[in-house]
């Protein structure tokens, strides 16, 4: 086995062959990418890997020169984008140092993908190392190059620091006689794109509810990443310990691939549904995930992989205790508003008697004019969302407005305006509830999206 | 006496719901999908795909990509495998988020994910009758698009372009396409319908829907998964919903700015997601069958849909109640699931080593 660098293009290959003879030997040394292509892309970004290896029979003599053969893992050098953007293009495979009669001779053949793909054929190597005789090569692109080089580009970019294989195999060549000829070696090569360096940076930034008490029928948790994080499920990762750091069993929705945000940057956890409802078999058998009196701290593993397929740069933990549950409705008649000054763009402050859900109170809480016009600006919430603060984009004009809340809007029990999480009236067959429980006036719906409460107020 | 069943009745919500206007392309380079998710088969070759990174609905006319060489579908052994083979990754990066046959070629068709970072790609696949499985290309393919509406948003600043819900599931029937979707901020379902071709209407549909528990509790669940189902003679939904209860509610009923009641058949127990339904018929009689991801594969006789009452008392000594159903022994690790014929379905079952396999099953 030999191992060779190529500092000065920033390539390195390894190299190794089955034979007892240094594979350059029968193959001449790996050549340089030409100083054009390694002029217009920055070559260390795409570093080769190469162990190029024979199969068998090394001491065959070939019926075609394969010296001069090479494998290489490069940027395509004709494949940029309109706008030259050269960071866009895929890694592609290429065969560089074949007879140019052979190469003359694919030009004139045309092959087929398959018969391409018997002659130069990309598998992916599994990460189990199981070796499937049966697998299928890499989907791709095989061309033949100006440069007299064949290439092979796949469907889908390389990943990197992943192993390919690749194999060439000469006796596929055009023009080669296989029954006629004693059959030639063929060449094999391992080519991966290098990992890139793990540097972790992504973190939870913050978790909401932003406070230490929750209820005990507390609903859900909203983990905010640093970055956009990969689409998997959060809870392999999560662990929720009671005050004597035992480990709580099945606390949350055991099915957690589904409550990423569009962005990958917040994940929402629901404790279990079916150990919060009073009655139901979860309930009955292991109570409530959280119980009060008790504290808790929710664990975030560390190896969550954010979109880059890095860890997180730290472990975060949460401590919070728990209160009684929270079985009661919203009740809006209960917001308090500080109202500011016409012509001024002072904050429009409300209030809560108890926390609300992070996410419902910044998307579903707005202002009108008596006009029924949105009202645009920057909302806040504050007080470990007790508080909604709202500064309008322009000075207040003075009139009449009202505060607009969706009666999606919840507490962390997830108890909407006028609607408990569990509601216990009955209608009047006793068998199906439709009514709201909540204050006069509440909408007669629940929840539906044209459903809001206003709280008029005037900006003098 | 304990209360184990999860719920008795649904009541349906209804309100109007306006969707953007859609658009009919034919471009070139095909459409652009950020992440490609559930599938739904509608008329002359048309394929639905739900595209919840784009929170939008693309309708694939599928031309000469609608079959591959071989009419029909054929096992696949270890699919997930050659998959990843194929698109030049780990089987630890393919996610297969959906299959659905093409009632055409009764070709399988796949929508699957490479990768789970910021390189993830949506992929459509085909798997025909020779058992090859070919990635459809979308470049050429004509298609329309419905984009998805905003979550509801009462302060336009807040976030200006929330997308918070994902699409479950996905049904296609009397030129409608029925859409359900799940929030990652409220414990909830929705159900969306709007008439296709896209071009010819802009708005639709918008049902959320819940169920109460033993007559005394109601809440929120979220919908997975659901058919459409005629029952003495009326288009109905059948819905299955988290932890388990079965639902049925008729379609004529809803109607923007109605309130529907809907009923719950069956309670087929907790901690349990339901994945996929089909109907299909046998001996003369009509079943239902029900993948889950706790409590395998259920077949459920449609004999008693019309006459069940709906749940509203306490049930004892179990966790199911309502209309009768059995348990497949055959059929598990279900984790897809489609009709392929009048006595076969194509399922993804995933082994006890964790391979994935399509295969294709006689329908109990």
């Amino acid at each position: 086995m030999a191992h060779a660098s190529n500092a000065d293009n920033g390539m390195q290959v390894t190299s190794a062959c089955k034979d007892t003879r240094d594979w350059r030997q029968r193959t001449g040394a790996v050549p340089r990418f030409r100083p054009a292509r390694a002029a217009i892309r920055d070559v260390a970004t795409l570093v080769l890997v190469g162990v190029v290896s024979f199969i068998a029979g090394c001491a065959k003599a070939p019926m075609v020169d394969m010296s001069g053969v090479a494998i290489t893992l490069a940027p395509g050098p004709e494949d940029a984008d309109a706008a030259g953007d050269v960071d866009t293009v895929a890694a592609s495979i290429y065969v560089t140092g074949l007879p140019s009669t052979q190469v003359a001779a694919l030009r004139a053949t045309g092959l087929t993908e398959a018969q391409w793909a018997n002659l130069l054929r990309v598998t992916v190597v599994m990460e189990d190392g199981a070796g499937d005789t049966d697998l299928p090569p890499v989907l791709g692109s095989h061309a033949v190059g100006e440069d007299d080089s064949l290439r092979f580009t796949p469907l889908f970019p390389f990943d990197a620091g992943r192993s390919y294989a690749v194999r060439l195999d000469p006796n596929r060549l055009p023009g080669h006689d296989a029954a006629a000829a004693e059959a030639m070696d063929t060449l094999e090569a391992m080519v991966a794109l290098p990992r890139p360096d793990i540097q972790p940076t992504t973190v939870v930034e913050r978790i909401y509810p932003s406070g230490d008490r929750v209820p005990e029928n507390q609903l859900k948790l909203y983990l905010h990443f640093s970055a956009p994080m990969s689409h998997v499920d959060g809870l392999a990762y999560l662990r929720l310990l009671d005050r004597r750091g035992r480990e709580v069993e099945a606390p949350f929705l055991p099915f957690g691939l589904d409550f990423w945000d569009r962005d990958h940057l917040r994940y929402t956890v629901f404790f279990d549904p079916g150990r919060i409802k009073q009655g139901l078999e979860l309930n009955e058998l292991l109570g409530r995930s959280l119980q009060a009196g008790e504290t808790y701290t929710l664990v975030v593993d560390p190896a969550w992989p954010d979109a880059a397929g890095n860890p997180l740069q730290a472990p975060f933990e949460k401590r919070f205790s728990v209160g009684p549950a929270d079985t009661s409705p919203l009740d809006h008649t209960t917001w308090r508003l500080r109202v500011p000054a016409g012509g001024s763009t002072q904050r429009l402050v409300v209030s809560f008697p108890e926390p609300l859900d992070h996410a419902l109170m910044r998307r579903a809480i707005g202002v009108e004019t008596d006009a029924g016009e949105s009202v645009p600006g920057e909302v806040e919430t504050g007080n470990w969302e007790t508080r909604w603060m709202m500064t309008p984009a322009r000075p207040w004009v003075p009139g009449a407005y009202a505060l607009v809340a969706s009666t999606i809007v919840e507490d962390l029990a997830g108890n909407q305006i006028g609607t408990p999480f569990e509601i216990s009236a009955l209608d009047p067959t006793g068998n199906a509830v439709s009514a709201r429980a909540g204050p006069a006036g509440a909408p007669a719906s629940h929840g539906t999206l044209d459903d809001t409460v206003r709280i008029p107020f005037d900006i003098r | 006496m304990p209360y184990r069943t999860l719920c008795s009745l649904c009541v349906v919500g209804l309100s109007l719901f306006v969707l953007a206007p859609a658009h009919t392309l034919s471009a070139a380079e095909g459409p652009t999908l950020i992440a490609g998710g559930p599938l739904a088969f509608g008329p002359d070759n048309v394929l639905f795909i739900a595209d919840n990174g784009a929170a939008k609905i693309v309708a694939l006319e599928l031309g000469a990509e609608g079959a591959g060489a071989t009419p029909g579908t054929l096992d696949v052994p270890g699919i997930d495998r050659k998959i990843a083979a194929l698109l030049g990754t780990d089987p630890s990066e393919i996610q297969i988020n959906d299959l659905a046959v093409n009632p055409v070629s009764h070709n399988a068709f796949l929508s699957v994910s490479r990768g789970r970072g910021a390189n993830a790609t949506p992929v459509l696949l085909r798997v025909d009758g020779a058992g090859t499985i070919d990635v459809v290309s979308l470049s050429g393919v004509t298609y329309t698009e419905l984009a998805l509406p905003n979550a509801p948003a009462s302060n336009p600043s807040a976030r200006r372009n929330p997308r918070s819900s994902s699409v479950t599931d996905m049904s296609f029937v009397d030129d409608q396409l029925f859409i359900a979707g799940l929030s990652s901020e409220e414990f909830s379902s929705k159900l969306r319908a709007v008439e296709y071709p896209f071009a010819s209407i802009n708005s639709g549909t918008s049902v959320e829907i819940w169920h109460a528990a033993h007559g005394r509790f109601e809440t929120h669940s979220p919908v997975y998964t659901f058919v459409p189902y005629e029952i003495g003679g009326e288009q109905n939904r059948i819905a299955g919903y988290l932890c388990t209860p079965l639902v049925k509610f008729p379609v004529s009923a809803l109607q923007p700015g109605a309130k529907v009641m809907g009923t719950t058949i069956a309670e087929l127990g907790s901690g349990n997601r339901p994945i996929d339904m089909v109907v299909y018929e046998k001996d003369g009689a009509d079943y239902l069958l029900m993948s889950n991801t706790s409590h395998g594969v259920m077949k459920i006789p449609t004999s008693d849909f019309d006459t069940q009452p709906g749940l509203s008392e306490p049930v004892g000594g179990g966790d199911t109640a309502g209309v009768t159903f059995e348990t497949i022994p055959q059929l598990t690790g279900i984790e897809q699931l489609d009709l392929l014929d009048d006595e076969r379905i194509v399922v993804i079952a995933r082994s006890d080593a964790g391979q994935a396999n399509l295969e294709l099953r006689a329908l109990p």
